[in-house]
């Protein structure tokens, strides 16, 4: 995250791309997308002609794109899976992401031996929180690795200080950028119409309802200074957690203590709504279909949805899970809506001036555009290729343990450049936190009202019968 | 007694270094206690060892970051 907004230098498009950031951050990501799609073509096995269900899709870098795995008692038994030894898989991925960011370093003209020498410090904090994260107790309660990684950076930095040594290969936003293109390719847009109307309106509807709502509160009625912490806690409040408070960070240029503080608290929030919420519609008897459609659409992480609907049953687990699926999807068009409202008009009171349209083209955060160029391009393989849905799955298998490990490297990256005391100042008044409690409170009625009509009346039948059809 | 050495107090002094180095041994050991010694008891616990079996029965990852990260069991399939 950067601390203040990139000037808009007006320099050619062909340097812009083979020096910035933004660029490589696609390029890189296109190159893992290609690399690892290509590797399931060669690899896949071709069905009967016309049985499309016969056709099996895998990569042979499957053994090798790995992260640690779940421990109780013993933290080296994470680095084993049944037989299989999980190190040589981690070492050859931190060489790979070394091997492509070290030559981007060097394209970009910066320095290609200080980035190599520091790398692999930074990595292995990153499995240091990737260990930390993956505790059975930790792991079973939705504490993502987000967290642990900001707390061993953070340990570093405000104890014996952040060596410079390691600073060239503290990389915060390339990391975060390259990771959301890789996301890109998961953001299926065919998954919105998975529950068709209902499954619409609480997700797409209520959502950006409140994404909006508690935006404006926080500017007009909290006067919360900074537009974009604003932005990423109402993001990650309304859409899905630490992906959308990611996602949207970087495209509103937040800060990145602002990130830090945001995750933090919509993780605190997320396990006690994981526990409490299921314990609250059980008390009040809630319909458990109407219950489902209130988790998925209210509960930020994705993961503790699954654990609270499951607390109501298979189906309202079903339920919670596809609405939060529909609500994922969104990241894709709050990321690019939320880049483009930036560049236009809240930047733009910086020069007293409405940019014009070049103006904001060259503002706007390119990285957007392969976040978004890679969701169209598999979700297009995957609803119109034959066999493509599992083609795409078998590519996403892969890309989404290096999107961890390159969002695991950036809160490491964060962790290691923010200061306790930089943090603490966020939370004078406790105007962030006020806003969460009223954007939740807003996103917890609404949905409720919108889950209720189109769950419990409207669309009853229609959800009954999807439920008690072949899944 | 003697006079602390001005120096040696200073940022980045050798007495500032230490005291640097032993708030980082401090926290280190804090998060080993905690992750070797308090969590893998919090485990052992009857709610918590509930809660982990059913999620693991039901083959769920409540760490899961995105909806890509989860079983395909576990979506409701649209209607053909």
């Amino acid at each position: 995250m950067s601390d203040t907004p990139a000037p808009a230098e007006r320099r050619p498009l062909l340097y812009e791309m083979r020096t910035a950031e933004d660029w490589w951050a696609i390029w890189l990501g296109a190159l893992i997308l290609a690399v690892i799609f290509f590797s399931v073509q060669i690899t896949s096995t071709p069905g009967e002609a016309g049985g499309e269900a016969t056709v099996t899709a895998a990569s042979s870098l499957k053994s090798w794109i790995v992260k640690p795995g779940s421990w109780t008692n013993n933290p080296l038994t994470a680095f084993r899976k049944g037989d299989q030894s999980l190190l040589p898989g981690m070492i050859a991925i931190g060489g790979v992401l070394l091997a492509i960011f070290a030559a981007a370093q060097g394209i970009m003209g910066k320095s290609v031996a200080g980035f190599a020498a520091a790398f692999p410090v930074i990595f292995l904090l990153a499995l240091l929180a990737y260990l930390l994260s993956t505790q059975t107790v930790i792991k079973h309660y939705n504490l993502e690795y987000a967290l642990w990684a900001l707390l061993v950076g953070l340990i570093i930095s405000n104890t014996i200080g952040t060596p410079e040594s390691w600073k060239p290969a503290v990389k915060t936003e390339f990391y975060i950028k390259t990771g959301l293109v890789l996301l890109g390719a998961e953001v299926l847009l065919a998954k919105l119409f998975a529950l068709s109307v209902p499954g619409i309106a609480v997700a797409w509807i209520v959502t950006p309802i409140v994404l909006i709502t508690t935006f404006i509160f926080g500017q007009k009625i909290l006067r919360i200074a900074s537009p974009s912490l604003n932005m990423v806690i109402s993001a990650d409040m309304s859409v899905c957690g630490v992906s959308a408070a990611i996602a949207t960070g970087a495209a509103c240029r937040a800060k990145k203590e602002e990130l830090s503080l945001a995750i933090g608290m919509s993780l605190t929030f997320t396990v006690i709504m994981m526990v409490v919420q299921p314990i609250l519609i059980k008390l009040f008897a809630i319909d458990d279909l109407v219950g489902g459609a209130w988790i998925g659409g209210t509960i930020d992480a994705t993961g503790a949805v699954v654990a609270a609907g499951n607390a109501l049953g298979e189906r309202a687990e079903k339920v919670a899970v596809t609405v939060k699926m529909i609500q994922n999807v969104l990241i894709g068009v709050v990321a690019f809506g939320v880049a483009l409202y930036w560049v236009a008009f809240v930047e733009k009171t910086k020069d007293g001036a409405r940019p014009s349209a070049m103006e904001i083209w060259y503002r706007f955060p390119k990285f957007v555009l392969g976040f978004v160029l890679a969701s169209i391009v598999f979700s297009s393989i995957a609803y119109f290729v034959t066999a493509g849905d599992q083609q795409v799955k078998a590519t996403t298998d892969l890309t989404k343990a290096l999107r961890g490990w390159l969002f695991c490297l950036a809160f490491v990256s964060i962790g290691l450049e923010t200061n306790f005391r930089e943090l603490s100042a966020y939370l004078k008044g406790g105007k962030p936190l006020i806003l969460y409690l009223c954007g939740q409170t807003l996103n917890l009625l609404l949905t409720f009202i919108m889950a209720y009509v189109m769950f419990g009346w409207l669309f009853r039948d229609y959800i009954e019968k999807m439920l008690s059809g072949p899944s | 007694m003697a006079p602390a050495n001005p120096q040696d107090e200073a940022p980045g002094g050798p007495a500032d270094r230490r005291r640097r180095w032993t708030r980082l041994l401090i926290a280190v050991g804090a998060v080993a206690v905690i992750w070797l010694v308090l969590l893998p008891q919090v485990a052992e616990t009857p709610p918590v060892k509930r809660h982990i079996e059913t999620m693991q029965a039901a083959g769920i990852d409540p760490s899961a970051m995105f909806y890509s990260e989860l079983e395909p069991h576990l979506f409701l399939q649209p209607q053909k």
